[in-house]
């Protein structure tokens, strides 16, 4: 006692994190105790946004989480209805990171993506229950693109990180460019590559830009994006989960200093930016 | 990517592995670099985010001048959209509200028509309903943008062009203020009022070695749209000269005595940002929960003539009190944190405001270099085609014949160059006039012209060539803008002596303040002590580990300051009421708890500094030897977070410190029984963050134990470490020259080390306290006077290896019992002190 009272930031630190800990155990069997039952009333209630597939076999099929419900309707009437499964997600949802389990059982932009999927999150994660083996994130190939993924991925980290272990978490690669001359057309999925198919096409090109999912035709999203024959996609593997781990509590986490430090000495190794 | 493992499906597709890590460092940089390059920040140059630039340019491009009719703001968000900003349309419309309203912009850039929201936080009407146009102030931001001023770059897809930076011919950034909240950094920069603002500016125009104490002689402090009052300065400063600083803001508020002899508070500004009817909500959310009593009703008068919120009190109710507790509770008081953030260069940077205006004014001269170059070839090419139009009159006759004899424009061009040596753009400036133009040219126009041309092409290259004269040039413009748009400053700045505003909540009263030696501190109300006193029980009132008691003890008043030393040479202050109330049986808190000190770091001194207090100076010395005099005045504004008192040397500790009244004497004594008397005048008065000099002139391994007022009558007690201990005559130690090594204290070599030296009164009792904790009490008056450098008495029996480790005073207490319990291993102990003494003196 006489320690604490003569070091008070010590104290306030452990107790700080003691109350922490028990705030956030309590809230979370209390949220998990509300999950449980709400899954054994509605077992079978799949979220209404969720355009599912027709094929019930995990092996075959994908579900894509889209961005933005005007990308949602174009992905819904692109898709191959057999195997693949659209949920759209609107806005930037809650960074969990930053959140306790009982704020992210309640929140109605997370919710039905652990029903879509089927698992359950954290300890209840149950992997054989898993209704997709291809989980693709769809954003915009913007910045703001960027950030939902960092929070969608933040969230599959920490409460279903057997997804990401299984390599079953699948980034989709819409193009940057669509370049076209007369009636043909190509498209870019970087800078390079829309100079090369300029290049090839003998210059004088119409090059639209792409902002938002939202800008493609349904058939253009299909050709370019999912048309799993034609498309590139990012599978998310995990190397190093201690590292994994350290870098989302930097980025996400609710520490300021450490995300400024982490920006200002990689500030010069930005790939993309937004204007 | 080309380095990862790259998968081909059999349905034909791709598929690269990505590692989460560096999957989210990329995705996250790519957003937060966005958002704090190009979205959330403003630049420093105009002080605009991307979309407000965007917004301007694209009123610009469309017309919208303030001689124009309003259009409808569904037509420019449409506009700014469809053009550069390839965001939701809300973004753009709320920006441009904002930028409208005149109660968020203190200069307000655009000029709106119909309903743009209102300071109640009511939403303005739908982009289809208000219409707007530029004000004529916004137009000074673009003032010159089409003479190459400013970089173009590509829109978003390519097909237009849209300026970097406005022009912004008056510093935007410091008058209209910014905020944004960005990833891992956020800006606040504060309105200032445009006349100060440039008036600073032009002040560092004329000496770029201006300080901070100059420029705020211009720019006295921010300038809100919404006036208020700013209390105190020294926000303000810390903002300005380090880019990060909390300004406490007020509505402004008055009394006013109702002819029923009630009293009400006519609230009639409010703090900036501040939404009024969220307030009116919270003052009655207070009243209803009681935390503020008196308010009988609440009204807002406001209308378009002002605004007025009147609050009724009840009959009985202190107007001033219901008005702090209003200030307290509610938002009619604010802090507003500034953070000068702002991107120069591209680079997010902490900037001063001495740092702002550099860069600005750096800015306004690429502005004008580059207006200039722009003027200065527009001109030579003017005279160019004035030198052949000139030719062209002295043989018209010729020329007419040329161009009718050529067949063709291309023809009759060459024709030209041939006959009178035009070049290309002669000749085809020529061929292009009309007949009329040509046999109209008159001599004398175009002599005046190419003399006017002349000059100004000499005046150009003149300007190119001179730094100052481009420095004059901005100097002068901004104060054209200044004398244009200029205005009255609206928020008051008031100054404030310490943290007035909690104090008149809490009560002055006497109380009693203990700080013991092992760091504990306590506030007791003087009347519970004195009860307790007559109780008869605990002398120091202060239960503690055994071996702790009070080395410091007096009383004051809880609106006086308490001054602490550490030994690490800071100070800190606190107000009596800020040290928490303890019961006698308390053993307080420990002072780590209440000032933000280092691990090594300890109090070595607490004193009071009254409001009345005649001192006036105050005097430190370090364990070294150092003494350093301050007048106290330079430690007024020591704020909790604690200042330098004294610069130490390496591995000095500040170990004592007094008050003193200018004409006092002083005795700095030593470990090793030296002692030197002085007049404090002989240490001269110094600066808050100064060294010091030298008091004593210490000998190897020696360091001062003690500092004390040589007062007439006064007497000084030396304890040693061995027990011993007499008192002498403050006149027994003479006045010396500071800095010798003084007289003769005591004989250490027989009698022990010197462990303290003070001024003892004789009504008072002392308090030894040994290393192994044993404590002994007695009265001062049983301590025999000797003069120096005898023993004296032995005053407590140490054991071979303990010996006295501090000695304090307490007031005198009869009661023997009220010595503290003295550890349990102590029961040996076969004589009374007192005895001792006795002994001794019959030696």
């Amino acid at each position: 006692m006489i320690f604490f009272e003569e070091n008070p930031s010590i104290a306030r630190d452990i107790f700080g994190k003691a109350l922490d800990a028990a705030r956030a155990r309590e809230a979370a069997r209390k949220a998990r105790d509300l999950a449980r039952r709400k899954s054994a009333l509605e077992s079978n209630s799949l979220p209404g946004k969720l355009a599912d597939c027709v094929d019930k076999n995990p092996e075959n099929t994908e579900l894509y989480i889209v961005e933005g419900d005007s990308a949602g309707g174009s992905a819904k009437e692109g898709r191959d209805r057999m195997t693949q499964a659209i949920l759209p997600l609107w806005g930037k949802m809650l960074n969990v990171e930053k959140a306790r389990l009982d704020k992210v059982i309640g929140n109605d932009k997370l919710m039905p993506v652990v029903t879509a999927l089927g698992t359950g999150i954290d300890e209840d994660f149950d992997i054989t229950k898993l209704r997709y083996h291809k989980i693709v994130i769809m954003a915009d190939a913007d910045v703001d693109g960027a950030h939902i993924r960092t929070l969608l991925l933040t969230f599959f980290f920490r409460y279903m990180r057997p997804l990401i272990e299984h390599g079953y978490v699948y980034i989709a690669q819409p193009p940057l460019y669509r370049i076209s001359k007369g009636k043909k057309h190509a498209y870019a999925y970087s800078d390079e590559e829309r100079d090369a198919i300029i290049e090839e096409m003998g210059g004088n090109c119409d090059v639209q830009r792409y902002k938002g999912l939202g800008e493609m035709d349904p058939i253009q999203l299909w050709e370019t994006t999912m048309d799993p024959a034609r498309r590139t996609m990012l599978r998310v593997s995990l190397e190093d989960a201690s590292q994994a781990d350290e870098t989302f509590s930097i980025l996400m986490g609710d520490k300021v200093e450490p995300r400024r430090e982490f920006i200002e000495k990689n500030a010069k190794y930005v790939q993309n930016l937004d204007i | 990517m080309d380095n990862e493992n790259i998968v081909t499906t059999s349905g034909g597709g791709k598929i690269i592995d990505v590692e989460i890590n560096k999957e989210m460092k990329k995705s996250f940089l790519d957003y937060s670099m966005s958002v704090i390059m190009s979205r959330a920040l403003p630049d420093v140059r105009d002080g605009f985010k991307p979309v407000h630039r965007r917004i301007l340019y694209t009123m610009y491009e469309n017309g919208l001048t303030p001689d124009k009719p309003y259009r409808k703001c569904a037509d420019t968000v449409g506009s700014v959209l469809g053009r550069y900003h390839p965001h939701g349309d809300a973004s753009v419309y709320d920006a441009m509200v904002r930028l409208a309203q005149n109660f968020s912009m203190r200069y307000p850039l655009v000029d709106g028509h119909g309903n743009f929201g209102s300071i109640d936080g009511d939403p303005p009407a739908a982009y289809r309903y208000t219409e707007s146009r530029m004000s004529k102030i916004a137009l000074e931001m673009l003032t010159d943008i089409d003479k190459e001023t400013v970089e173009f770059r590509p829109n978003y897809d390519d097909r237009l062009k849209e300026p970097v930076v406005l022009p912004s011919r008056f510093p935007n950034l410091l008058v209209n203020g910014s905020m944004g909240i960005a990833v891992g950094m956020a800006t606040n920069i504060p309105p200032h009022n445009l006349t100060e603002v440039v008036d600073g500016m032009c002040c560092l125009i004329d000496n770029p070695d201006t300080d901070l104490d100059e420029l705020m002689e211009h720019i006295k402090g921010p300038d809100f749209p919404t006036a208020g009052i700013i209390m105190g300065r020294s926000g303000i400063r810390a903002a300005y000269g380090t880019g990060k600083g909390k300004l406490i803001v007020r509505a402004r508020a008055e009394i006013e005595e109702g002819k029923n002899g009630r009293y009400r508070i006519v609230v009639t500004e409010l703090p900036y940002q501040v939404n009024k009817a969220r307030l009116i909500e919270s003052i009655a959310e207070h009243v209803k929960e009681k935390k503020i009593e008196g308010i009988a009703d609440i009204n807002d008068y406001s209308s378009r003539n002002g605004m007025q919120i009147v609050i009724d009190l009840k009959k009985d109710a202190n107007p001033q009190v219901v008005l702090n507790q209003l200030y307290t509770f509610t938002q009619m008081q604010v802090t507003f944190g500034v953070i000068m953030l702002a991107l120069v260069d591209g680079v997010p940077k902490i900037l001063t405001l001495k740092d702002i205006l550099t860069q600005y004014i750096d800015y306004q001269c690429d502005i004008i270099r580059r207006r200039t170059e722009f003027d200065l070839r527009k001109a030579k090419e003017r005279a160019h085609i004035v030198e052949a139009l000139l030719k062209a009159l002295d043989f018209i006759d010729e020329v007419i014949a040329i161009l009718r004899a050529s067949k063709s424009i291309p023809e009759g061009k060459t024709n030209l160059m041939e006959r009178f040596g035009f070049d290309e753009i002669q000749a085809n400036h020529i061929v292009q006039m009309r007949l009329g133009q040509l046999t109209g040219l008159e001599r004398e126009k175009l002599d005046e012209e190419m003399a006017t041309l002349k000059a100004k092409i000499i005046e150009y290259t003149e300007i190119l060539g001179s730094h100052e004269r481009v420095l004059a040039i901005v100097k002068e413009e901004a104060l054209e803008i200044s004398k244009k748009y200029g205005d009255e400053r609206r928020t008051e700045i008031v100054n404030v002596s310490g943290e007035v505003d909690v104090e008149d909540l809490i009560p002055e009263e006497t109380c009693v303040l203990t700080l013991t030696t092992m760091g504990y501190i306590k506030r007791q109300t003087v009347d519970t002590y004195k009860l307790q006193r007559r109780g008869g029980r605990g002398i120091i009132g202060l239960t503690r580990r055994e071996e702790d008691v009070a080395e410091t003890m007096f009383t004051c008043s809880t609106h006086d300051h308490i001054m602490l030393f550490t030994t690490k040479g800071r100070t800190y202050r606190l107000k009596g009421y800020e040290i928490p109330e303890g019961s006698r049986t308390s053993k307080g808190i420990n002072i780590v708890n209440l000032l933000p000190l280092e691990s090594e770091e300890k109090v070595s001194a607490m004193i009071r500094v009254a409001k009345e207090d005649e001192s006036k100076y105050i005097c430190m010395v370090t364990k070294k030897g150092v003494i350093k005099r301050s007048e106290l005045e330079e430690y007024r504004n020591v704020r909790r977070k604690g200042v330098i008192a004294i610069n130490l040397d390496e591995g000095d500790e500040l170990a004592y410190v007094l008050l003193t009244s200018g004409e006092d004497n002083l005795l700095v004594a030593t470990r090793q029984g030296m002692c030197i008397g002085f007049k404090e005048t002989d240490a001269r008065a110094i600066g808050r963050t100064g060294r010091g000099v030298k008091a004593i002139t210490l000998k190897e391994g020696d360091e001062v134990v003690g500092m004390t007022l040589l007062r007439e009558g006064g007497k000084i007690l030396t304890v040693s470490e061995k027990g011993y201990g007499r008192r002498s005559l403050s006149e027994d130690y003479r006045i010396q020259t500071r800095g010798g090594l003084g007289v003769i204290n005591y004989k250490t070599d027989r009698f022990g080390l010197v462990c303290a030296v003070r001024e003892v009164k004789d009504d008072e009792d002392v308090i030894l306290i040994s290393a192994e904790g044993i404590i002994i009490r007695i009265p001062a008056s049983e301590i025999s006077i000797f003069s120096r450098p005898s023993k004296g008495v032995r005053v407590m029996r140490v054991g071979e290896n303990d010996k006295v480790a501090t000695i304090t005073t307490a007031e005198h207490s009869d009661d023997e019992n009220e010595v503290d319990t003295l550890p349990a291993d102590d029961g040996e102990e076969d004589t009374t002190p007192e005895e001792e003494i006795i002994s001794e003196k019959t030696e």
